[in-house]
């Protein structure tokens, strides 16, 4: 039988972060949805959640399409997130 | 040939500089809790805050009352006992948070002042606890270690390693005396071996 890995919420929000950097700080839904693996009912909720908290922003191009584009804080958080993971995973604690 | 007293007072300069190294690691582990609400993290927090404390605490008293005070009625020494199980009881506390965490996943002093207060400043049966609880924190870290195969995981399976092995030379301090200054630097280089991940840590990308 294959265990699923529980993801955090947290972990879940720095996966979408991670994925609208790694597609060079701007994205669209559905990149967003396939690399997150979430439903899309619960990514638009976390993208929502992440627009609230000043980490995104959301953008409309002139073809009307949407797109999210990751700001100075979510870098921030990124970043932030990355080195307490390390520091957790040394004492063996996952995130 | 036993050490030189001032060596084994040298103990005085080294308890702070743990304190701080524990304290540093607390305030990353809090910061760490924090942002992820992780309670392994809030435990490791607790514990390095515990284990800062009690080396704080004994360092100030052992301070004031061997250096200020020249420590030599049975009233100082009594004192000094009750701070060495104030010690020895936040120790125990900060491994057992340590545990927990696992679990879910100088001034001179009077030449011969300090071997006639060794049985006061060490208590054998706290260090027997701590050591227990201690190989337990250091199997768990070593197998996250072979787990991450990470520098920074090696660096707090050293850390831990060589804390236990304080303990056992605070144990044999009681027999000879020179082993509680080597128990002090050993504890010393495992707090440096964790300040070392945290500094590795802290300057990632």
């Amino acid at each position: 039988m294959t265990a699923l890995k529980y993801r955090s919420k947290l972990r879940i929000s720095i996966d979408i972060l991670t994925i609208i950097a790694r597609e060079g700080g701007e994205t669209g839904p559905t990149r967003i949805l396939y690399g997150a693996n979430l439903s899309h009912d619960r990514l638009m909720t976390y993208l929502e959640n992440l627009k609230e908290l000043g980490l995104i922003e959301e953008m409309k191009g002139e073809d009307e399409k949407t797109t999210y584009r990751l700001l100075d804080k979510g870098v921030s958080l990124l970043s932030e997130f990355r080195k307490i993971d390390r520091l957790a995973e040394a004492f063996g604690v996952s995130i | 040939m036993a050490l030189p007293i001032q060596i084994l007072r040298l103990d005085l300069v080294m308890e702070p500089f743990g304190a701080l190294i524990s304290f540093v690691i607390a305030y990353y582990a809090l910061k760490a809790y924090r942002l992820s609400s992780e309670r392994s993290l809030l435990y490791l927090y607790f514990g390095f805050a515990a284990l800062g404390v009690g080396m704080a605490s004994r360092f100030l008293a052992t301070f004031y009352l061997l250096v200020i005070f020249r420590v030599r009625d049975v009233f100082w020494t009594g004192l000094l006992e009750a701070s060495g199980l104030v010690y020895g009881l936040l120790r125990i506390l900060a491994y057992a948070f340590f545990t927990a965490a696992y679990a879910g996943q100088a001034r001179k002093v009077k030449g011969e002042a300090l071997p006639a207060v060794l049985p006061f400043i060490v208590n054998p049966f706290f260090d027997f606890i701590s050591v227990t609880m201690l190989i337990y924190i250091t199997v768990q870290s070593a197998i996250n270690f072979t787990l991450t195969k990470r520098a920074d995981s090696f660096l707090v399976f050293i850390g831990f390693l060589l804390i236990l092995f304080s303990h056992v030379f605070f144990m044999l301090a009681l027999i000879i005396d020179d082993y509680y200054f080597i128990g002090h630097i050993t504890q010393l280089l495992g707090l440096i071996a964790m300040l070392t991940m945290l500094i590795k840590v802290s300057k990632s990308k």
